[in-house]
């Protein structure tokens, strides 16, 4: 769900970061929500959280991340954290294959808990480690087309389009909402105004009446 | 920065010989030490340290942060009151058989923990214990580290009372045979195999426990271990002040001891079932590990999605393979947990998922092992964990973690019952109270919590036996946030005010005193009650999940009204079918699209209500909005109308000074006019008399001149007085 709010931010967009453990998820949260690396982090237990705001088209953008667990035993815990949701960055790791082979079951879990609109993206993490690659882009490439998601390897580590993907989920979901919101007023004839609106307004012309009269 | 000199610095009061001894004693450690008080403090000191280094780290993922915020004072005044206590309590307990014991006691308890191996070893094995130090002391194998000990001998009266708990050691089946048929009892599920072993590990520990006969142990302790739980009381006069004691805080000298003996680590203890684990494991990972590593990969992407039947080397794998991972990122950075400890962790840990393959390994279960190691030998460790995670947290970690999600029921239960006010708050922000205390809960407040608070509650939940204390603690942390939560503007602020706590600081005693003071009434038995009522809401829900084939996890933590509907449901029409097996498959399809589908309303209606509620807030504003608008029109309108009040207010007061002037003009006017009547008269009267005068002298031209008097006055006035004056005269 993204609402308006006015504080020093125009919109609000919650997005979760899942994937199998150890795939660097947190890490990803940590370069781009405070530009830092650690390769002795700790691993996360439940669920972390961390925020961001970016310009997208004039606008403020707060991202709101969700760093979940990896571990299968937690997903019947995390997949409550999924709610509301209109973002996602489904990770993998390019040198472990299963990981990769994983995300299909990941994606399952998060179209079975989310709304249909909401924005995924497929990335494959510790591009760095270019050694070790396991998982060709040509066919994580061709599975994120096959599953409509956007697709994009990062490297948490030399900090390589860690910002360009999230920034591009961002980017897509204000699309989406700012579609919405402009089919929304198109249709808004029939919206309701709410009567306690008019009760108000009733007031208002009455007072004007008596106000009119005296001068 | 060790805080053992602070301590040294500060003895300056009572017992401070004593204080001195232990303070040299620390500081001369061994370069191999068990477990050890000073490594510990400066392992804590020094994440502090690195915390400043990365303040801005600390503060913003609140992890790294280590603060220990107890005075140096505070830890001495808590372990001179602890030494008092036990040298009391050496004094009442029942003589031991050796006289040593007695004698080496109030110096064995001030004595700083795992200062020497040696010296441990030394001091236990005056108490007739020392059998089995000496016995491990021989197996000791291609470590260095000593892997088990027993611990000092003044806690073995608190051993001995708490040990009555240890009825129940859930592991595959008796010691003897420990390494072979840990693999065949993996087939049994859970809970049969919960169900049976238990009655008969009871037996043989209790067995075993009067076997061994290597403690001192009371004439009376020769009874049965349910004969100790009735008289426990009487036996232990002294459990209340102990229990006040703990909930004052554990010195950090005798925290790893008491802990063990909190637990019952030695009454859980097989002898050599440890061992064999570990050669089990040895054994296992010369193997082909590399080949079966990638044909598990294979199996585990064909069965992906449908109920994965992992076999029990499968999951071994996995299990190793996740604790490989996690090993390097369980207190990164940590001084103290060097590469040996580390060793042990991944022992510790590929030993327990041996150990109990229903629970096998679960990330957090590395912070528990390495917090342990750090307090303890390896194997002792080993013990403790299993006494947590068996009994403690029984039923917490398995597949499905249903007893976890009663927990967080039965807690939003409390909360709700205690703080109405915030947790509609949160329902309105759309927070989920146990997206905050579920991590707490899992980890048992490790990561979440500043150190001192973690091991305080520690301290409480481990003699306790039971997890109220975590109940507590999370109602008393709600009662420090609730007022500063109920501020917050959005969930993900509501979230992470409440994750971030390891960077505050609140003092521990406090946090600690209040969980244990204010919630007395929160206990096992009320909860017990509690999760019996939602327990069959969390299993439906799971089994909903379970018949719908994939492998996915209900939605939802929180199984609303309808969570019920969906059990009944499912009873009722699958009963009703089951004689018609052809059409079994379309009614469980059904069944399973119709649970969906109340999934889906159910969220749909959650939507609903969560989109009325901004939009009832939106009018709400606007309507408010509206009337600030009228009330200005209004007030304008006053002004107005006030202004044109005392316009014609002055308007009456100018008028009503000219109608005064003109009502005293008419009074001049009438004076006036009197007089001149007056005038009239007198000229009247003095026409008068001259007629009269005139008719008397002349009255023919008297008559004649008569009409003209009154046309005019001024002349015959004047003739009059021409005419008196000569007549006068």
């Amino acid at each position: 769900m993204a609402y308006k709010a006015d504080d020093d931010y125009d919109y609000l967009f919650k997005v979760v970061l899942i994937g199998d453990s150890g795939v660097g998820k947190s890490n990803l949260l940590s370069r781009f929500t405070r530009n830092e690396f650690s390769l002795e982090s700790k691993s996360t237990i439940g669920v972390e959280f961390a925020t961001r705001s970016i310009r997208v088209d004039e606008k403020v953008v707060k991202a709101q991340i969700w760093d979940t667990a990896g571990q299968e035993r937690y997903r019947a815990i995390t997949s409550a954290y999924y709610r509301g949701a209109v973002g996602a960055l489904v990770v993998y790791d390019i040198t472990r294959n299963v990981t990769f082979d994983n995300v299909e079951r990941w994606l399952k879990e998060l179209r079975d808990h989310t709304d249909s609109s909401i924005v995924i993206m497929l990335v494959g993490n510790k591009a760095d480690v270019r050694h070790l690659r396991a998982v060709d882009t040509e066919a994580a490439t061709a599975f994120a087309e096959r599953e409509n998601t956007y697709f994009m390897e990062t490297s948490a580590l030399e900090s390589t389009n860690v910002e360009k993907a999230f920034t591009e989920v961002l980017n897509q979901i204000y699309q989406v909402v700012s579609r919405k919101a402009l089919e929304a007023t198109s249709h808004s004839t029939s919206l309701p105004k709410g009567q306690t609106i008019n009760v108000g307004k009733d007031d208002v012309s009455a007072v004007k009446k008596a106000g009119c009269c005296s001068s | 920065m060790c805080p053992v000199i602070h301590r040294k610095k500060g003895a300056g009061g009572g017992g401070g010989e004593a204080e001195h001894a232990a303070a040299t004693r620390g500081k001369s450690r061994s370069p191999t030490p068990t477990f050890d008080f000073g490594s510990f403090c400066s392992w804590i000191s020094f994440s502090a340290g690195k915390s400043d280094m990365h303040a801005q780290k600390a503060s913003s993922n609140g992890i790294t942060k280590l603060v220990i915020a107890v005075p140096m004072e505070e830890e001495k005044e808590r372990s001179n009151r602890w030494n008092n206590f036990l040298d009391k309590l050496v004094e009442t307990f029942e003589a031991p058989p050796n006289d040593s014991f007695v004698n080496s006691e109030g110096y064995t308890a001030l004595n700083v923990a795992g200062s020497e191996d040696n010296d441990q070893i030394g001091a236990s094995g005056s108490d007739g214990s020392g059998e089995i130090a000496t016995q491990n002391k021989g197996k000791l194998r291609t470590h260095k580290i000593q892997r088990w000990s027993p611990i000092r001998s003044s806690l073995i009266a608190i051993e001995q009372m708490l040990s009555y708990r240890v009825k129940k050691l859930k592991q595959p089946s008796s010691g003897g045979e420990a390494a072979g048929r840990s693999r065949s009892c993996y087939t049994l599920n859970g809970e049969e195999r919960r169900g049976m072993s238990r009655p008969v590990r009871g037996e043989e520990e209790s067995l075993k426990k009067f076997d061994d006969g290597e403690r001192p142990k009371p004439v009376q302790e020769a009874s049965s271990s349910s004969c100790m739980t009735l008289n426990e009381i009487s036996h232990f006069p002294w459990k209340e002040e102990l229990e006040s004691l703990v909930q004052g805080g554990l010195p950090m000298t005798l925290r790893g001891e008491l802990w063990q003996a909190f637990v019952g680590t030695k009454a859980r203890r097989i002898e050599g079932y440890y061992d064999e684990l570990l050669a089990l494991e040895a054994e296992s990972s010369v193997g082909k590990e590399d080949e079966s590593y990638n044909a598990n990969d294979i199996d585990n992407n064909m069965s992906k999605g449908l109920q994965r039947p992992h076999s029990h080397i499968e999951k071994l794998k996995e299990w190793k393979e996740q604790i490989e991972k996690d090993l390097p990122r369980t207190f990164p950075g940590h001084p103290t947990l060097d590469e040996h400890r580390r060793n042990s962790l991944r022992h510790l840990l590929m030993a327990y998922a041996r150990h109990n393959p229903s629970v096998g390994y679960f990330q957090d279960m590395n912070f528990f092992g390495g917090l342990l190691l750090l307090l303890m030998p390896e194997e002792n460790a080993f013990w403790t964990l299993v006494g947590i995670i068996d009994d403690y947290f029984d039923g917490y970690y398995y597949e499905g973690m249903i007893d976890f999600q009663v927990d967080q029921l039965v807690l939003e239960d409390l909360v709700r019952e205690r703080f109405p006010a915030l947790v509609s708050h949160l329902e309105y922000l759309g927070v989920q109270i146990s997206w905050i205390t579920g991590p707490w809960f899992l980890s048992i407040f490790v990561n979440t919590l500043p150190w001192e608070s973690v091991l305080r509650a520690w301290d409480v939940f481990l003699f306790d036996g039971n997890r109220v204390m975590l109940f507590q603690t999370a109602l008393a942390l709600m009662e420090l946030y609730g007022p500063h939560l109920q501020t917050t503007k959005d969930a993900g602020e509501a979230v992470s005010l409440l994750q971030t706590l390891v960077g505050s600081t609140f003092h521990s005693s406090q946090l600690i005193l209040a969980a244990c003071m204010d919630y007395q009434t929160v206990n096992e038995m009320k909860l017990e009650h509690t999760r019996r009522k939602h327990r069959p809401d969390v299993i439906a829900a799971m089994e909903a999940n379970c018949t719908a084939g994939s492998h996915r996890t209900h939605r939802d933590l929180y199984p609303l009204k309808s969570g019920s509907a969906e059990a009944y449901f499912n009873l009722t029409v699958g009963d009703k079918l089951n004689s018609v097996p052809d059409l079994k498959e379309q009614v469980n399809c059904l069944k399973i699209e119709l649970c969906r589908l109340l999934e889906e309303k159910r969220s749909a209606v959650l939507r609903a209500e969560e989109l009325e509620m901004a939009f009832m807030e939106m009018v709400q504003q606007d309507n408010r909005r509206l009337l600030t608008v009228n009330v200005e029109q209004l007030e304008q309108e006053v002004i107005e109308l006030q202004q044109a009040l005392s316009e014609k207010q002055q308007k009456e007061n100018f008028m009503r000074q000219v109608l005064l002037r003109m009502e005293q003009e008419q009074k001049v006017m009438e004076q006036t006019q009197m007089l001149a009547e007056q005038d009239a008269a007198a000229q009247k009267y003095a026409a008068h008399m001259l007629q009269k005068r005139r008719s008397w002298d002349i009255p023919e031209e008297a008559l004649a001149a008569t009409p003209d008097v009154e046309a005019i006055a001024m002349e015959q006035e004047v003739a009059c007085k021409e005419f008196m004056v000569p007549v006068d005269a």
